[in-house]
């Protein structure tokens, strides 16, 4: 193998073209999985449905599943600040990183729903993940379980995760946002509130 | 002798290791383990578990509005609740059990303050405390025969008349219930 020589063109391993392609390639798969995205629960939401459905020997028909993530919100909360709101909108958008719901229906014939199965088998799972629940309701054919992060919890980030079980019919929810425009807004109520109250006093 | 240096420091620094995570899981000294309860087939189960993060979370909520109440949150580390429908499949066993928790928190150096028996429905509340003057956790045990069980652990500094408001703050009507019945 001989020198190279330096007075020949350097050629590429990929012609511009080949870029192009994979450039559309990735963006494609990229809003693929953007949009399917909008379809898929959360890690903690599948968690909670799976382990509700693994419980229960049926059928699960999916009526729907919606995840907006922190972009989405983020995009929402940008483009809020385009008009003129009342601060109460206002807080609600800024308040809001993260929303998702799931709901599913178990189909006729199904066998005997064991709550207690459902509530530590969810336990188990999340507390893997460092997720506790802190109220867990079981009463008649209903089961309602919330759950909140182990640590991290502050009112400038706040998450939860629900799951509903009522009859055959299944929700699992969650929500994560920043509570201190809200809290603002309450507050704000409360100072004016207080002044008339001071004011009437007098 | 190079490997002298490296065993012994792993020798001396593993039981200190495991020494420290075996603490690091003991309860607190106010914090009861009451078990797992299962659900009684058809009747009611609820449990309430508000950890500390929730509990700070609360106290920040609520300062501006209620300071005296947010102090009072501050000295909390855990509020646990389980209430239990009893029905003849689960009645002598949460009786078994509620005898059983009876025993271990006397056994533990736990103060009885109140005994209420009347007709089927018995209330017990215990007090553990440090040196006479700081609570370090509250666990009211009742059992009414023909409705439910309830088992309240408290941890942290707080008075048995309190309860009623902290049952309010959290929205844990059981606790509101016990609480409002203490006060009288």
């Amino acid at each position: 193998m001989g020198p190279t020589n330096p007075s020949e063109p350097t050629v590429f391993p990929f012609r511009v073209r080949d870029m192009v392609l994979g450039g559309v390639l990735v963006g494609f798969v990229l809003a693929v999985v953007g949009v399917t995205g909008y379809f898929r629960l959360s890690s903690e939401g599948t968690i909670l449905r799976e382990s509700a459905m693994s419980c229960v020997s049926g059928t699960w028909d999916k009526k729907i599943a919606l995840h907006v993530g922190m972009l989405t919100t983020g995009l929402v909360r940008a483009g809020s600040h385009l008009f003129r709101l009342a601060p109460e909108p206002r807080a609600a958008f800024d308040t809001l990183r993260g929303a998702e719901v799931g709901l599913y229906k178990l189909q006729e014939g199904a066998g005997w729903v064991d709550h207690q199965a459902i509530l530590a088998r969810a336990d188990r799972a999340m507390s893997a993940r460092r997720w506790d629940r802190a109220v867990g309701v079981s009463r008649e054919n209903e089961l309602v379980a919330v759950y909140f992060p182990r640590r991290g919890l502050s009112t400038e980030r706040m998450k939860c995760c629900v799951l509903v079980l009522q009859g055959r019919d299944l929700i699992v929810a969650g929500a994560s946002g920043n509570l201190e425009p809200l809290l603002a807004i309450a507050t704000k109520h409360l100072d004016l509130k207080d002044a008339t109250q001071h004011f009437a006093l007098r | 002798m190079k490997y002298f240096m490296p065993c012994a420091l792993g020798t001396a620094i593993l039981p200190l290791a495991v020494a420290v995570n075996v603490c690091g899981e003991a309860l607190p000294p106010g914090q009861v383990d009451f078990g797992t309860f299962s659900s009684p087939s058809g009747g009611e189960f609820v449990e309430v578990n508000v950890t500390s993060s929730l509990i700070s979370l609360a106290t920040k909520l609520i300062e501006k509005e209620q300071p005296d109440v947010a102090q009072v949150l501050r000295g909390l580390q855990l509020v646990h609740v389980n209430v239990i429908g009893v029905n003849e499949g689960n009645r002598s066993e949460l009786e078994t059990r509620v005898q059983g928790i009876r025993k271990d928190l006397e056994a533990k150096g736990w103060e009885r303050i109140v005994k209420v028996q009347e007709k089927a429905q018995e209330v017990g509340v215990y007090l553990k405390t440090q040196n006479k003057d700081t609570v370090q956790g509250l666990v009211v045990v009742v059992i009414d025969g023909g409705k439910e069980a309830v088992f309240v652990n408290v941890v942290g500094d707080i008075k048995p008349e309190q309860l009623a408001m902290l049952g309010e703050k959290f929205h844990i009507d059981p606790l509101k219930k016990i609480g409002q019945e203490i006060e009288k």
